[in-house]
């Protein structure tokens, strides 16, 4: 039987990964860039587009809820660290809070896109869910 | 769970061999851009040399000494993060050049001092306490063109950011740090504290 594994994983590796070495790219060739600073909002922005992504590669793949705070806090505190983009304390804050946020946002995300992907707007309702807890989450950000 | 982690493991990989080969490069390009942004602020300002700084103003970060002036960088508390500024300095006190070089206020309201130039060039080529807002015992000062009303003694009121009061006092404190420190004046002026 083929078992089909959940592509979370790989993806946010692949979008966390494209995103630190644009980072560092930036700050090798254009130092005078403001990068945006490593906090929730950023990573809540680079798993929502995972979790877009992933909803239109592998949506019939089931997900594994316990391995998404694993993966999360694997890629943000150990691609932070290694591309010295960040301290070694300060990236593994970064993973905490990485595998705390992601768990939260997965959840929401799959509740959300259970309740909207209805008719024809199966096929954009991954976008809109997503846009959806990125405001949410910006409002968050700035009340608190 | 196996070919996740080899993933993982192997962007690891990418990341850490291009943090490598870019290690020289980032510092290079890092030092001709600051040591450019230097000769900026600070027109015919050449062979800065870093001074250290053992005063009181918490404001001031470091000193970088040219024949003709100081630039200063500094940092100060914004409405969501901190602010930091590099502000050229002549050896009157004039100041002949600022920058914000790193701020993550508000979008679109805190975050205009990076940009508005409006704003900004209300500092320039002047000295003494700026303030933001309209100064107080003002009996003598009028209204410019520019907005900008200037009160006896040294005391200059700047027009602050439109909804961003609280990071434009930001910049005037950083401001008023840097001209306290080449006129030795008092760094407490009537630039508002943020406490919130």
């Amino acid at each position: 039987m083929n078992k089909k594994y959940d592509l979370f994983g790989i993806l946010l590796s692949l979008v966390v990964g494209v995103a630190t070495l644009t980072a560092m790219l930036l700050r090798a060739f254009w130092p005078q860039f403001i990068l945006p600073r490593p906090d929730g909002m950023t990573v809540i922005t680079l798993i929502v587009i995972a979790l877009i992504i992933n909803s239109y590669f592998g949506k019939d793949r089931k997900r594994v809820y316990w391995a998404v705070p694993i993966y999360s806090a694997l890629v943000f505190g150990l691609f932070s660290w290694v591309s010295c983009l960040l301290p070694y304390l300060e990236a593994i804050k970064l993973g905490i809070l990485g595998a705390a946020v992601s768990i939260i946002v997965t959840l929401l995300f799959d509740s959300m896109l259970k309740r909207i992907s209805t008719g024809r707007a199966t096929k954009i309702a991954p976008i809109i869910g997503g846009f959806g807890i990125y405001l949410a989450a910006q409002c968050l950000t700035a009340i608190i | 769970m196996k070919k996740t982690l080899c993933v993982i493991f192997a962007v690891c990989l990418v990341l850490l061999s291009a943090a490598f080969g870019l290690k020289t490069v980032t510092h290079n390009n890092a030092q001709k851009e600051h040591v450019k942004l230097l000769e900026l602020l600070l027109p015919d300002g050449k062979d800065f040399i870093k001074v250290a700084y053992d005063g009181e103003d918490k404001n001031i970060k470091s000193v970088h000494k040219a024949d003709n002036g100081y630039v200063i960088e500094t940092v100060t508390m914004g409405y969501a993060d901190e602010i930091t500024m590099y502000i050229g300095v002549d050896n009157t006190g004039v100041v002949t050049g600022l920058v914000v070089k790193e701020a993550h206020e508000t979008n679109g309201l805190g975050n205009k001092i990076l940009t508005d130039h409006k704003f900004l060039s209300q500092f320039l080529n002047k000295t003494g306490s700026f303030t933001v807002g309209a100064a107080n015992n003002n009996e003598d000062a009028f209204s410019g063109a520019t907005g900008t009303v200037e009160v006896s003694g040294n005391e200059i009121s700047v027009d602050g950011i439109s909804g961003a009061t609280v990071s434009s006092k930001a910049v005037a404190r950083c401001v008023n740090s840097a001209v306290g420190y080449v006129t030795g004046a008092d760094i407490e002026s009537s630039a508002t504290e943020w406490e919130g």
